[in-house]
């Protein structure tokens, strides 16, 4: 206040102004050299963050509906089945976790986020790929017709800006492996890879005018294979929910937050 | 009555539910799919499966409780037991609840049971007392009664006064007098003012071989059954009243009125404190959303919404929807209500937008190849959207971008020039053409057609049909016949993004007749998805597009978005949703698209988000004048 006070004395000595107006001037000039300091800071915060841009910190939980995604979020929070149903939003909640294999070895608390599988939620599981450290990809071992589904889902994510740059680590978990029907690892994954090849045939060929074209996956003329063109680690492993057969996860869990 | 009561939370766990008949199917997993993640929350019941199911959304806790019943239950009892089941599991679960998720298995059981007693013994309640209400238990009654009892006092002062004058004596005697002559009316009157009495039951009266005693007799004269003095002089206090006693009213009804002024005086500023309190919570978050509160933001948005040319009926859905799904929850932190209610709106604008299924034409068209079978596409709409056009682009995309090998179908044979026009898109596009000419069956010709590619190794084949207007019931029969033999990969609904209401009623009544009219009743087949042409027209690009895919809960395919065979685009629902688009207005040929549009869909179809904007009739204006200049310094006469 003093200096203000001094300076709009000067401007009025020096100026031959009233006080009154000199002393507004002052404000005036005080408070436009503030906000624009302000601004420069953000524009430098802003860039630095971007140079800076890392993982987010949550484990992510994808996948299609009726995968199992719920009852594997509250398998790993509270060690119990639940009873489910097709989700309407996105469940987040942080806790610790318990490995069975390593009872004394605690996780600390992991921030957990079940993302709906509808198809009509899909398009904004993509903004929030950005704050995933890693994603859990439950796909229903029994379910083939789906995995045309899943297939589409991996090309979305894996051709996703985000998932390019910060190259989320997957696990692909094949759940239900408990039914007598379940289908092994290598052929969901052999599947999916197949309907890649088929997809980035229709993909990669863009209609005119389109505004982001996809990138194309994989090598042009070699066959697409997840563990070697995807842009992320890629995992994959065989659980079981409802029979609490999840140390696959953990592990999983283990790797990335430890 | 109730087959099964479920509650379960947003995040997809199932709290609890009981199932008092074993429910076939799941309706309960479809209510999800079809109805709540589709943006009709606003709707208030729905019938899956031979069920019918109603619910209530707790936003406050993120709770569903759905009730599934069969038959006919009466609303208010259905919405009783909701509510009260509400109430009663809220308290239930108490502050263990949290953050909407902590509780694993819920001991509700005995609970439910005395809520559901509680419902049933309030339906038969009503039920016993369906017919009429009885007078005191109506609000007129129940001011009848206030006043009686309000004029009781002074009326027995008057009586008990020690004056006994003359003069009131007689005054009561004419007045008895009048009440004798109109002994009826005012014994209706008399009994309607009387306090609640425990009605005597009806006794039933004997008819002794007609005859009847002189005890009987008297028993049923009851013109002789005459008021007492006492009740008379009160009777008379109350319906005549004396000078007095009016301006004791007169000055107990201003005192009240005062009265009154004060309390809203003191309501206003308690108002304005709330009012004030609610203005800073909107600015800085934290408020809990009333119905109140959202009613007039969301009234500006469905008004947005209507001028960006969604159908009014659509709107009002969606802004339903949405006051649903959003009525107590809390803003977040500096967030506006307004700004709130805008982004949940854009959210499940988009939610609507994303489609459900995959919209990879080329991708199924390989599969089918790789499968060896021949993929169909048929597309149908009114007259003059641009069937054919967008039939040679997608020809086109098919051809150039997948390599596949395609036959287009001329199925219009009853426009004149309507085979020429495609043969002319054959030869340009270098794909075969198969026609067989005008007035024959077209479901025929696309059968033929399909096998003609079956045997001669093509791999997809479009079908056109004849343009026809939805409400054409024998085209649309015709239509139907054709979908139902040839069971095609693909039904496209060709519609003009121009388009504003109009856009229900086409795509709803064109799907209607293919499910109406279809071969397998069991299996309706409907639209599968719609094509959106002259997009590049619009500048309000979400309205015909969320209107349609409201209306059919099936994707926008492709978009047309100009005159050339590249001019195909597939939508985003992203940029779709968001804010409305500067216009571009490249050439003539859209405002003439536009002026087209216009013309043949008549004043009927009005079409207020075209014609409002003004500077696309500004500079369509100024284009028409530029372009008739030069003709005249052309030609040298005028046009």
């Amino acid at each position: 206040m003093e200096t203000i006070r001094r300076a709009s004395g000067s401007l009025e000595a020096s100026l031959g102004l009233g006080s009154g107006t000199a002393l507004a001037l002052t404000w005036l000039v005080v408070l436009l050299s503030v906000y624009l300091s302000l601004q420069l800071f953000q524009v430098m915060s802003g860039s630095a963050l971007k140079k800076r841009r890392s993982r987010g910190s949550a484990a992510m939980i994808l996948g299609q509906c009726g995968a199992g995604k719920t009852a594997l979020f509250f398998r790993l929070r509270d060690g119990e089945e639940a009873q489910t149903v097709s989700s309407l939003q996105p469940l987040r909640d942080s806790f610790a976790l318990n490995a069975p294999q390593a009872p004394d070895q605690k996780l600390g608390p992991i921030e957990v986020l079940d993302f709906p599988g509808h198809m009509r939620m899909r398009g904004k599981c993509g903004d929030l790929l950005k704050e995933a450290r890693c994603i859990i990809y439950m796909v229903d071992s029994e379910d083939k017709p789906k995995l045309k589904d899943v297939a589409e889902h991996f090309y979305e994510l894996l051709t996703h800006p985000d998932m390019l740059e910060l190259h989320v680590p997957i696990l692909l978990a094949c759940n239900k492996s408990d039914l007598s029907s379940a289908r092994t690892e290598k052929f969901i994954v052999e599947e999916i890879e197949r309907e890649i090849e088929q997809m980035r045939v229709s993909r990669g060929a863009t209609l005119e005018g389109q505004d982001q074209a996809e990138s194309y996956l994989g090598i042009d003329g070699e066959k697409f294979k997840m563990a070697e063109h995807a842009c992320c680690p890629f995992q994959t492993c065989k659980i079981s929910a409802k029979k609490n057969e999840l140390e696959p996860v953990y592990d999983f869990l283990m790797q990335h937050y430890t | 009555m109730i087959d099964a009561f479920y509650i379960f939370t947003k995040g997809g766990l199932l709290l609890w539910s009981t199932q008092l008949v074993k429910v076939k199917g799941n309706p309960l997993d479809r209510l999800i799919k079809e109805v709540l993640l589709e943006e009709r929350v606003g709707e208030t019941f729905a019938t899956l499966d031979s069920y019918n199911l109603k619910w209530k959304l707790l936003n406050e806790m993120d709770l569903f409780f759905v009730v599934v019943y069969q038959g006919i239950l009466q609303i208010a009892y259905l919405e009783g037991l909701l509510t009260m089941v509400a109430k009663e599991f809220v308290h239930h679960l108490g502050n263990g609840f949290g953050a909407g998720m902590t509780i694993k298995h819920v001991e509700f059981d005995q609970d439910f049971l005395r809520c559901r007693q509680k419902a049933d013994k309030e339906l038969k309640d009503s039920r016993r007392q369906g017919g009429m209400r009885s007078f005191e238990n109506t609000k007129k009654g129940a001011d009848v009664q206030k006043n009686r009892e309000e004029k009781g006092l002074p009326a027995k002062k008057s009586k008990s006064g020690a004056d006994g004058e003359k003069d009131d004596e007689d005054e009561e005697d004419a007045a008895a007098k009048v009440a004798e002559a109109r002994a009826k009316p005012s014994k209706v009157k008399a009994k309607d003012a009387e306090p609640p009495k425990p009605k005597k039951g009806k006794e039933a009266r004997h008819w002794d071989g007609g005859k009847a005693s002189k005890s009987l007799m008297q028993e049923l004269d009851f013109s002789k059954n005459q008021l007492d003095e006492a009740d008379l002089a009160a009777k008379q206090a109350e319906f005549l009243g004396s000078g007095d006693e009016f301006e004791a009213e007169e000055v107990a009804s201003l005192s009240s009125g005062s009265d009154e002024d004060k309390k809203e005086e003191t309501g206003r500023v308690g108002g304005l404190f709330k009012s004030l309190t609610r203005q800073v919570k909107n600015v800085t978050g934290g408020a809990v959303l009333t119905e109140e509160d959202l009613e007039p933001i969301l009234k500006k948005f469905k008004t947005e919404l209507m001028t960006r040319n969604v159908a009014a009926e659509v709107a009002d859905k969606l802004s339903d929807s949405v006051r649903k799904s959003l009525v107590g929850k809390t803003t977040g932190r500096f967030t506006s209500m307004a700004s709130t209610v805008k982004q949940a709106l854009k959210e499940s604008m988009e939610t609507l937008l994303t489609p459900k299924k995959s919209i990879d034409v080329l991708r199924a068209a390989l599969a089918a190849k790789n499968a060896g079978r021949v993929y169909t596409i048929v597309f149908l709409g009114v007259n003059g959207v641009g069937k054919s056009t967008n039939l040679a682009k997608v020809a086109y995309y098919l051809k150039h971008k997948g390599g596949l090998d395609v036959l287009i179908c001329a199925c219009d044979t009853f426009r004149a020039g309507a085979v020429e026009q495609l043969k002319t898109h054959s030869r340009c596009l270098d794909v075969p053409l198969f026609e067989r000419g005008y007035g024959k069956d077209p479901a025929e010709i696309a059968k033929s057609a399909i096998a003609h590619a079956r045997s001669s190794g093509h791999d997809v084949v479009l079908v056109d049909t004849a343009g026809r207007m939805q409400d054409n019931e024998p085209l649309m029969r015709a239509l139907a016949k054709l979908v139902a033999v040839n069971n095609p990969d693909l039904v496209l609904f060709v519609g003009e993004a121009l388009v504003g209401n109009d856009a229900i009623d086409q795509v709803s009544k064109f799907n209607r007749s293919l499910v109406d009219l279809s071969a397998d009743p069991r299996n309706p087949r409907g639209i599968d998805g719609m094509l959106l042409t002259k997009y590049d027209t619009v500048d309000d690009k979400v309205g015909a597009a969320l209107s349609m895919v409201y209306v059919t809960g099936q994707p926008v395919v492709f978009v047309g978005t100009g005159q050339k065979y590249t001019h195909l685009r597939k939508m985003q629902a992203k940029e779709v949703a968001g804010a409305p688009e500067p216009p571009e207005i490249r050439s003539i040929d859209q405002i003439e698209a536009i002026s087209h549009g216009l013309r043949r869909q008549g004043s009927r179809h009005f079409l207020p988000a075209q014609l409002r904007h003004g500077r696309l009739l500004r500079f369509a204006k100024i284009k028409l004048d530029t372009s008739n200049k030069t003709n005249i310094g052309k030609s040298g006469r005028p046009p």
